[in-house]
C-alpha cells in the first residue's frame, strides 16, 4: 500500500530543521546563562549541580576573549580554585577556569586552537593520574573528541583497543556535533533533579578507589601523545604552559598503584626536561589534610581557599620556567598586582 | 549486537545497507543479506553460529526429502528426524540443566537422592526462534501446504535474516519465502514507513522500556516483601516495561525489514486496547500464540472431541507456551495460570452467551465496556506479576507487601516516572487504535507532525540509555 505517494517527507524534513535550529542555538550564549540561572534557583547545592558544571563551561568557552591566566582540567579544577580569590591574589589579572568533570588530556587536545587562538597569558594545566591512567573517555564529558584526538588515537592506539572502543569513538564524535547528546547527562540529571528526586544512577564524586580507577590501560600512550602534542603546539605559538598536579588526599595517593605512580612521575620529568614545563607535584605543595577534602578527589572550600593561595603564590613568584616565545608575564601583570 | 547499539546503527546497518542495495541482482542480494545476518548472529559467539548453520541444513534436507517421498510412512521418518534435531538441540541446550535438576528434585522427594549431571551449556541466543520457524517450515512441507524451498541461500536466508533472527516475529515461510524469491525495489514510502516504525520502536525501547527497567529491577530482585504502592506500581512498570521492550524489538525489526524490502509479520496489536483475555492473547506477541495454535493446540485437539479434552489441549498448550519462555518453573505457572482464565472463559462461554440475551447483563451500554476491559486488565496485571517473580514463594513474599500500603517517596517518583512515560505512549497507540492504522503518525499536517518526531528524537538522545541495555526476549 501506497502511504504517502512518493512525495517529499516534509514533516521529516521539518524535524530535521528544528533539530538543526536547537543545535545551533544550543551554541550561543544565551540558553547557557538561562540553564545557569535556572540550576542556581534550584535548592541543591549548587556545586554538585550538573547544569551548573555545563553552564559554566558552555558560557566560560563563549566569554573568553583572550590573555590573562587560563586554567584548564577537570571536577578537581572547577571545586579546587577559586576564582575570585586567585583573581584578587593576581591584582586583578584576569582569570578564567575551563574545568568540566574527567577532562583528559585527549578532550584538552581539540580544544588547544581555541585557547592557543586567544593567546593567553599562561595556560595552567591540571594534571592528575586518573586522566592519563583510567580507561578512556569518563562517563560525562567525553565528547571534545575532534579531528585531532581521533589522529591520536590511530596513531598510537593498538587496532583491537581501537575496536573495543569503536563506540566510545562514535559517541565522542557524535557528542561533538550535537549538544544536546553532549549534554544528556546533565539535561537529564537536572530535569530528574527539578522533579524532586535523586537521579537514579548517578555516583557521588571519588567513590571508586585509586587501584581501581588507575592502571596502566592500553591507551595510555594516546593519552600522552596527546598531552605532548599539546604542550609542543603551545611551545610553537608561545603560550607558556605549566602543569599542576590536582590535590589528592592521603588515601588515594597511597592507593595508585606503584607503577601508576613510577610511570606519571617519569612522563612529567621527561616533559619537564624535553619542553622546558614547571610540573608542580603535589609533594611540592603545603600539605593537605582530611579536612581539605569534600571527598577523596575533590577539595573542600576550605582546601580550595589553600590551594588557591599556594597557585597566587607560585604565580606571584617567578619559580616557573618561561618558554624562549613566552611574553613577560611576570614583569607586566604578576609584578604590577604584587607591588599593588 | 543488539539493535539499540552503536555498532548496528552506525556501522552495520548503514554499511548492510548500502551494499545491499548496490548489488542489483535479487540472488547476490540474498547472498549478501545472508552473509550479513550470519555475521550479525556470529557477532554474540561464533559457535552459535555454526549451530544454526547445522540446524538450517538439516530443515532444507529435510524438506526436501519430505516432498520428495510418496511414501506416507518414508514422510514421516523424515519429518520426525527434523523434529528430533529441532527439539533435541533445543532441549539440550536450554531445558537440560532445567530437566535434570527437576528429575533430581522428584528422586529426593522420593527418598532417593541423584546427584544430576552438571554442565555450564550457554543458551544460544534466538535459539527458541529460529527453532519454531524451521519447525513450522518442516510441518507446513510434510502436511503439502508448501512445497520445499530448493534455494539453499533462500532457505538459509528464511531462516536468518537478521531484524527478526533473534527475537521474532516467528514468520511463516509462506510469508516470507515468497518475499525473498521475488526482485525488490527501493520504495520511497518503505522508507519513510521504516524509518517511523525504527523511531518509534528505539523510543519504546531505550526510553519507556529502559527507564522503567531499574525500578523493576529492583523491586523483584528484593526477596522481602515491598511496601503495597511499591509493588503495584512496579507491576504496572513491568507489564508496560515488556511491552514497549519486545513490542519495540518488533517495531525496529518491521521498519529494518522495510529497508530491505521486505514485509514482516505485526506482532503486536496494541493488546491493552483489549477487552477480553482472548483477545489480549491474539494482539501478544501474536506469532508465537498463533504457531502454537497451529501446531500444538489444533493437533492436540483433533476434530469432534469434547470438552474436557479441548479444556486439557488448552493448558498443556498454555503450559507450553510458558515453558517456551524460559527452563524455569515461574514460566510454565505463568502459562498454566493463562489456560485456566482461558479455560474458564471457554468453559462459561455458552452460559455468558445466554445471559447476555436474557438481558442480565447491559452488554452494550458503556460501564458493562469498562468493567469488561478493568477485568480483562487485571488478569492481565496479575499475569505479568507471575511472569516476572522468580518462583510462586517469591510471589507470595513480595504480595505481603500489599498489606502495608505506605507511600514512599520512592513509590512517588516510580508512579511519576511510569506517568510522564505513559503519556507518549498513549498518545500514539490511541492514535493508532482509533484508526486502526498502525501509520496513522505519518498522516495528518507537517507541523504537528514534524513536532511529534522532534520531540521522540530528542526524547531518544536526552532520556535513552548510553549503554544499551540488552532486549528481555532475547533470553528466551
Amino acid at each position: 500500500m501506497s502511504i504517502i505517494n512518493s512525495k517529499l517527507p516534509w514533516a521529516a524534513l521539518a524535524c530535521v530543521l528544528c533539530a538543526a535550529g536547537i543545535e545551533t542555538g544550543l551554541r550561543l550564549r544565551f540558553p547557557w546563562t538561562c540553564v545557569g540561572l535556572e540550576a542556581l534557583r534550584n535548592s541543591l547545592p549548587s556545586r554538585k549541580q550538573f547544569a551548573v558544571e555545563a553552564a559554566s563551561y558552555e558560557a566560560a568557552l563563549r566569554e573568553y576573549k583572550g590573555g590573562g591566566i587560563v586554567l584548564v582540567g577537570g571536577s578537581d579544577l572547577r571545586e579546587g580554585v577559586d576564582t575570585i580569590l586567585l583573581k584578587e591574589l593576581l591584582g586583578g589579572k584576569e582569570v578564567r577556569v575551563f574545568g568540566m568533570t574527567g577532562q583528559d588530556p585527549l578532550d584538552t587536545l581539540d580544544q588547544n586552537d581555541y585557547f592557543t587562538d586567544r593567546r593567553p597569558d599562561l595556560l595552567i594545566v591540571m594534571s592528575c593520574r586518573e586522566g592519563f591512567y583510567r580507561g578512556y573517555m569518563p562517563r560525562r564529558l567525553k565528547y571534545f573528541l575532534g579531528v585531532k584526538g581521533l589522529r591520536v588515537l590511530l596513531e598510537t592506539a593498538h587496532p583491537r583497543e581501537l575496536f573495543k572502543m569503536r563506540k566510545d569513538m562514535l559517541d565522542g564524535l557524535l557528542g561533538a556535533v550535537v549538544f544536546s547528546l553532549r549534554y544528556r547527562e546533565t539535561i537529564r540529571e537536572s530535569l530528574y533533579a527539578r522533579w524532586g528526586f535523586r537521579p537514579r544512577g548517578s555516583k557521588e564524586h571519588g567513590k571508586g578507589t585509586a587501584r581501581e580507577d588507575c592502571w596502566l590501560h592500553p591507551l595510555l600512550e594516546a593519552q600522552k601523545a596527546a598531552f605532548e602534542r599539546e604542550a609542543l603546539e603551545m611551545q610553537r605559538r608561545g603560550v607558556p604552559l605549566m602543569v599542576v598536579e590536582s590535590p589528592r588526599r592521603s588515601d588515594v595517593l597511597s592507593g595508585y598503584p606503584a607503577e601508576v605512580s613510577a610511570d606519571y612521575r617519569a612522563f612529567s620529568e621527561r616533559m619537564s626536561h624535553d619542553h622546558g614545563l614547571r610540573w608542580i607535584a603535589q609533594e611540592e605543595m603545603p600539605a593537605f589534610n582530611e579536612k581539605d577534602f569534600g571527598d577523596p578527589r575533590h577539595l573542600s572550600e576550605r582546601g580550595c581557599e589553600k590551594f588557591t593561595r599556594y597557585l597566587g603564590s607560585i604565580l606571584m613568584g617567578s619559580s616557573f620556567r618561561r618558554t624562549s616565545e613566552s611574553r613577560s608575564l611576570l614583569d607586566s601583570g604578576f609584578r604590577r598586582g604584587d607591588g599593588e | 549486537m543488539l539493535f539499540n547499539s552503536y555498532d548496528f546503527f552506525f556501522l552495520f546497518l548503514p554499511a548492510v545497507f548500502a551494499i545491499y542495495w548496490g548489488l542489483r541482482e535479487r540472488k547476490k542480494q540474498n547472498l549478501f543479506l545472508l552473509a550479513a545476518s550470519w555475521l550479525f548472529y556470529g557477532s554474540w559467539d561464533w559457535r552459535f553460529l555454526s549451530l544454526l548453520v547445522f540446524s538450517t541444513g538439516v530443515d532444507f534436507l529435510c524438506g526436501l526429502r519430505i516432498h520428495a517421498q510418496a511414501d506416507d510412512a518414508l514422510r514421516r521418518r523424515w519429518l520426525y528426524l527434523s523434529l528430533a534435531v529441532n527439539l533435541g538441540v533445543l532441549g539440550f541446550f536450554k531445558y537440560f540443566g532445567f530437566f535434570t535438576q527437576s528429575a533430581a528434585q522428584v528422586f529426593q522427594a522420593l527418598g532417593l537422592p541423584l546427584k544430576p549431571p552438571i554442565l555450564d551449556i550457554l543458551l544460544p541466543v534466538g535459539l527458541s526462534f529460529y527453532t519454531l520457524k524451521a519447525m513450522s517450515y518442516v510441518v507446513d512441507v510434510y502436511r503439502r501446504k508448501i512445497a520445499p524451498e530448493s534455494d539453499p541461500t533462500a532457505f538459509a536466508l528464511f531462516i536468518a535474516f537478521f531484524p527478526q533472527l533473534v527475537a521474532g516475529p516467528i514468520e511463516r515461510a509462506q510469508k516470507l519465502l515468497p518475499q525473498i524469491q521475488s526482485e525488490r525495489r527501493m520504495r520511497l514510502e518503505s522508507f519513510y514507513e521504516g524509518g517511523w516504525l525504527v523511531l518509534w520502536g528505539v523510543f519504546k525501547k531505550v526510553v519507556v522500556a529502559d527507564n522503567l527497567a531499574r525500578g523493576v529491577n529492583r523491586v523483584f530482585d528484593s526477596s522481602g516483601p515491598v511496601p503495597g504502592p511499591e509493588l503495584v506500581i512496579a507491576i504496572f512498570s513491568f507489564t508496560l516495561q515488556l511491552y514497549c521492550d519486545f513490542s519495540g524489538y518488533s517495531d525496529i525489526a518491521c521498519g529494518l525489514g522495510r529497508f530491505f524490502g521486505f514485509e514482516l509479520s505485526w506482532n503486536f496489536e496494541r493488546p491493552f486496547f483489549s477487552r477480553t483475555i482472548q483477545g489480549f492473547f491474539r494482539r501478544w506477541h501474536t506469532s508465537l500464540f498463533e504457531w502454537f495454535k497451529d501446531y500444538v493446540y489444533l493437533p492436540l485437539c483433533g476434530d469432534g472431541v469434547g470438552l474436557a479434552h479441548r479444556l486439557a489441549a488448552l493448558l498443556l498448550t498454555t503450559g507450553l507456551i510458558g515453558l517456551w519462555h524460559g527452563a524455569r518453573w515461574s514460566y510454565v505457572q505463568w502459562g498454566v495460570f493463562n489456560g485456566v482464565c482461558l479455560a474458564l472463559l471457554f468453559w462459561t462461554r455458552s452460559w455468558r452467551i445466554s445471559m447476555k440475551q436474557n438481558g442480565i447483563f447491559p452488554v452494550d451500554g458503556s460501564f458493562y465496556r469498562v468493567q469488561e476491559h478493568l477485568t480483562a486488565l487485571f488478569f492481565l496485571f496479575v499475569s505479568m506479576f507471575l511472569f516476572r517473580v522468580h518462583s510462586l514463594e517469591q510471589a507470595f513474599s513480595l504480595s505481603g507487601g500489599l498489606l502495608h500500603w505506605d507511600w514512599s517517596r520512592r513509590a512517588k517518583a516510580e508512579a511519576l516516572i511510569l506517568g510522564v512515560l505513559l503519556i507518549p505512549l498513549l498518545w500514539q497507540e490511541v492514535r493508532e487504535e482509533r484508526s486502526k492504522d498502525r501509520f496513522a503518525a505519518l498522516r495528518g499536517g507537517v507541523l504537528p507532525r514534524a513536532l511529534w518526531y522532534l520531540f521522540l528524537l530528542y526524547a531518544v538522545v536526552i532520556f535513552g540509555e548510553e549503554h544499551a541495555r540488552e532486549y528481555v526476549y532475547y533470553q528466551f
